[in-house]
This record gives structure tokens, C-alpha cells and sequence, in this order.
């Protein structure tokens, strides 16, 4: 009897695990996206302790396209690296482009640097969601 | 001498056994592929002080998206520009085919500016000087829109180019590259520059990568 049910056991197991039952997939909850943020998407840097974000906005260029900017501290007495990248969205906060490339910035200890990035589309874009992680 | 039963629930077991076995095995990780698919964004693991795959996308979707910003190429609705590497020279010791920067910066600018701007291919005038030829001798019929008296001419062509500093610490034996790349759009009416963009990065590296 234990013998049939170890063997109902890993019979269950191998047919669970190695055909591969299909789980739900949750989806994508629109409020985990913060829109209109700029977001450390580093566990080091997301406690904000080693760079602060001191001033960032967006605003129109002469051309419609959508600017985004922020200045970036770096609190600490060492350099650190940076990348930065923003995603653009419409009024319904439909992505309308891919990301952008990844601007690396370079902050020396305790100076600031400025992450800049413009939108390709125009009056549709309205939101933006910028991801800053450590330079590699 | 064992009795029926028991043989039976040696045989179960044994077969068990070996169901865990093979299915242990299954379960197993498998072994790493001999050739992986890398994020072309991303920082490879093969990388020297050369242009990297990072820093052409990097570059060209800056350069595109500053473009697009600027409102001197927006004096005159749609214009006309000529975005290939006929006038962009490596002048560094980076192997490199600019094409692999022109061609992206034109695809994209195209597919980002959808009608702001309008995209001549010179680079691929022959093709259509062919083209013209033929429908004009009568050898092929006219194609459904009205045939223009002559390829349509650029407001704009973009220009620039890649300049390198090389520095090796013989010692160390560390090798620092840094890269300066120029893009420059040109009136071929006037001359006037009338957008500029420079894209510099430095990289050190005791890596000795070949770049084909």
C-alpha cells in the first residue's frame, strides 16, 4: 500500500513538474507602474540613501516632443555609475514607444549630474516612467 | 524463500526506484546552451574598449531622439534628409562600419518621425536611376503614381564622425580608449549646420578583444 502511493507520489510529481502544468500568470496590475516617476529599480539604490533625486519635471519641446529631466545627488563620499532609462505613455497609459537607449551618468562624490531624455512621439505622449539603476 | 506477496512489493518498490531515478533526471537543470541570446542593451560578457552593441543603440536613439527635438529641422514642414554614411568617416582605431550607425539612425528616425520628416535614399539612387530607365525606354510599364520629372532632392544630410584617444599603461597593461562621435546635419542649400549632436564615452579595459 505504501508502496502504491509513493509511486502515485512521484508519478504526480514528475507529471506536475517535468511536463510542466501551466500556472496562472498574474497580470501586470496598472498601479505597480508609477507613472510619471522616476524609479531605482536597484534593491541598493532604491532606499534612497546613496542618490537623491533633488529637482525632475517634464515639460514641451519647441517640436511637441515630450522632455523629461531630473538632477541626481549623489550623497555619498565615493563616485557612483548610472544608468537611466524613460518609456512613454499615452492618455491611457498605452506605451507608445519602446524604452529608450540607456544614458549612463557619472557622479563624483557628493556633485550631481542631470539625466535628460525627450519623447520621439508628440502631443500623444503625457506620461512617462524613467528606471535609474547602477552602471555596470 | 520469499512469498508471492513480498516479491510483488519488491518489484513495486524496485520500479518506484527507478521512476524517482528517471524523473530526478528529467527534472534535472539542463545543461547550458553552447550559444545564448543577449539582451543587445545590455553590457556583454565579451567587451573591450571598442563600440559595443550598448553603445550603438545607446547612441543612435540619443542622437534620434535629440533630433527630433530640434526645431531648426522643423523650419519647413517635412523636409527632406539624407541620413547614410556616405559623409560619415571613421577616423578612430575602433573597427567599426558606420553603416551600423547610420543605418540605425535612419531606420529609427523614419519609423519615430512617421511623416515629420522625409527620407531620401541616395543610398539607394541606382536602384531607382535603374528603375527610371527602364519605365522611360517603355521596357516596363509606369508604376501607378505620377511620374516625377526628376528623384526628389534633400533639405538635409547628415554628416559626422568617429575620433579616437588611445592610452595603454605599459605596466598594468591597461588599455583606455576614449570615443568621440560627431553627427552633424547639413542645409545642402547653405551649408549652415543646423543641428549638432556628440556622443563620448571612455572605456578601460585589460580585456585584448578583437573587433571584426
Amino acid at each position: 500500500m505504501i508502496a502504491h502511493r509513493a509511486f502515485a507520489i512521484v508519478f504526480a510529481a514528475f507529471v506536475s513538474g517535468c511536463i510542466g502544468v501551466p500556472t496562472p500568470v498574474p497580470s501586470p496590475a496598472e498601479d505597480l507602474v508609477a507613472y510619471d516617476q522616476f524609479v531605482f529599480i536597484d534593491d541598493d539604490l532604491a532606499d534612497g540613501e546613496a542618490v537623491w533625486i533633488d529637482k525632475s519635471g517634464a515639460r514641451r519641446t519647441a517640436t511637441g516632443t515630450l522632455e523629461v529631466w531630473a538632477q541626481l545627488r549623489n550623497q555619498t563620499g565615493e563616485p557612483i555609475e548610472l544608468e537611466a532609462r524613460v518609456r512613454f505613455f499615452d492618455r491611457d497609459r498605452v506605451p507608445l514607444e519602446g524604452p529608450s537607449g540607456w544614458t549612463r551618468m557619472f557622479l563624483t562624490p557628493k556633485g550631481i549630474t542631470t539625466f535628460r531624455a525627450f519623447s520621439t512621439g508628440t502631443t500623444e505622449v503625457i506620461h512617462f516612467y524613467v528606471e535609474i539603476q547602477e552602471g555596470a | 524463500m520469499l512469498c508471492r506477496g513480498a516479491t510483488t512489493q519488491l518489484r513495486i518498490r524496485a520500479v518506484t526506484g527507478a521512476l524517482l531515478l528517471f524523473a530526478l533526471a528529467a527534472c534535472a537543470a539542463p545543461p547550458p546552451p553552447r550559444t545564448v541570446y543577449v539582451d543587445p542593451a545590455s553590457r556583454g560578457t565579451v567587451g573591450g574598449v571598442g563600440v559595443e552593441s550598448n553603445d550603438l543603440l545607446s547612441m543612435t536613439d540619443e542622437m534620434m531622439r535629440d533630433m527630433l527635438a530640434a526645431p531648426s529641422l522643423f523650419r519647413r514642414p517635412s523636409p527632406r534628409v539624407i541620413v547614410d554614411g556616405a559623409y560619415f568617416e571613421n577616423e578612430g582605431a575602433t573597427r567599426l562600419n558606420v553603416n551600423l550607425i547610420t543605418d540605425r539612425l535612419r531606420v529609427e528616425l523614419n519609423r519615430a518621425a512617421r511623416g515629420r520628416m522625409t527620407f531620401v535614399g541616395r543610398h539607394l539612387s541606382e536602384m531607382v536611376r535603374s528603375e527610371r530607365a527602364m519605365k522611360r525606354s517603355g521596357a516596363v510599364t509606369s508604376g501607378e503614381g505620377a511620374p516625377a520629372p526628376a528623384p526628389a532632392g534633400a533639405d538635409f544630410r547628415l554628416g559626422g564622425r568617429v575620433t579616437t584617444l588611445d592610452a595603454v599603461n605599459p605596466t598594468s597593461g591597461v588599455r583606455s580608449r576614449t570615443h568621440q562621435i560627431v553627427f552633424e546635419m547639413i542645409d545642402l542649400e547653405t551649408g549652415v549646420l543646423e543641428w549638432s549632436g556628440m556622443y563620448t564615452f571612455r572605456k578601460e579595459s585589460l580585456d585584448d578583444v578583437i573587433y571584426r
